[in-house]
């Protein structure tokens, strides 16, 4: 899922300060999943943002509502109706969501209520970690299923880097190398001569070559 | 103390002695620290309450085992969502071991 984190408090008033009547939109997607814009913490935002207006002595309202998802124009379809007299947007989706409701109501200021960080899994009680960049030519078949381009600080595609030591990684310590990780794990699968192959470049034109990527498939198309 | 005051309090640390009578104070026991919500502490300070605090067995004697500690992660998170604003509030949150011959509110407040 996509990871976000709520941006400070201060930094979403700055953006609708000035408005009188500001609806803060939730997302039962990812969002919602890493207790970052789901139900409650729409909420959560909704009572601190009517607070600090209070606070701050402004004529305000803030008003709350999630939808199952923002990052699907069908889900989408019945934000208008949340919108009367709403002169300002606050998305607790990820970007995703933020730049698709800008994209089909360019009218509506829509600003971001929470900071994108990564593709990522939960792996404990309020922990998550990124597994995935999203490069575009996935070669973790070669790797026992685990990603150097996202787990290695390096981004190495073969390794490990002769800095790996004690089974730890050199630039952050904190992490295991994941390098020796494949490797016991091809080794216990009895494929680790798969690593006698040369992992060649990869193409990054299919991450960063040509702008925002796009996948259409014609088979769901007409 | 100035203004009105809120005070959720653990059902395991008791009496309401000290509290009861006191026109400035609304006391909301809890069956334990850990049944606190983020929401009932933004609700309370945006009904008038200028103070909120959270009253919960010492570390370690929680009859839920970590509810206190619970409670003390959403009044940090009230604290988060409320910014520099928060500093506009009293928001505290108390350990305490239910002791004889002191009422409660004279105990929170020597905490």
């Amino acid at each position: 899922m996509v990871i976000t984190e709520l941006k400070p408090i201060e930094k979403i008033w700055q953006n609708i300060a000035d408005f009188r009547k500001v609806l803060v939109l939730g997302c039962r997607g990812c969002s919602g999943i890493c207790s970052t814009g789901g139900d409650r913490e729409v909420k959560l935002l909704v009572s601190a943002l009517n607070l600090i207006a209070e606070n701050e002595g402004k004529n305000f309202i803030a008003l709350g509502q999630t939808l199952i998802r923002q990052c699907d124009p069908v889900a989408l379809k019945v934000l208008p109706e949340f919108l009367k007299e709403v002169e300002a947007v606050v998305s607790l989706a990820c970007g995703v969501g933020v730049n698709l409701i800008a994209d089909l109501y360019p009218d509506l200021k829509v600003y971001p209520g929470t900071d994108t960080l990564f593709i990522g899994a939960h792996v404990g009680f309020g922990v998550w970690e990124e597994k995935c960049r999203a490069c575009g030519d996935c070669f973790i078949d070669k790797t026992a299923g685990l990603c150097p381009i996202a787990r290695c600080p390096k981004g190495l595609l073969n390794g490990p880097c002769g800095g790996s030591q004690t089974e730890r990684c050199e630039v952050n310590p904190e992490i295991p190398c994941v390098w020796y990780e494949i490797i016991i794990r091809l080794e216990k699968r009895g494929e680790l001569a798969s690593l006698d192959e040369i992992i060649g470049p990869k193409d990054w034109r299919l991450t960063f070559g040509e702008g925002p990527r796009k996948r259409q498939r014609e088979d769901l198309t007409f | 103390m100035k203004g009105k005051t809120l005070m959720f309090v653990c059902r395991e640390l008791g009496s309401e002695d000290g509290i009861k009578d006191r026109e400035d104070i609304v006391l909301k026991t809890l069956d334990c620290a850990g049944d606190l919500t983020v929401f009932e502490v933004l609700k309370a300070l945006e009904e008038g309450f200028q103070q909120v605090f959270v009253v919960g067995c010492k570390k370690g004697t929680c009859k839920s085992r970590i509810g206190n500690l619970r409670a003390e992660k959403r009044m940090a998170t009230v604290r988060r969502y409320l910014g520099k604003w928060a500093e506009g509030y009293r928001l505290e949150m108390v350990y305490l071991n239910k002791e004889k011959g002191q009422t409660l509110l004279d105990q929170i407040l020597k905490a």
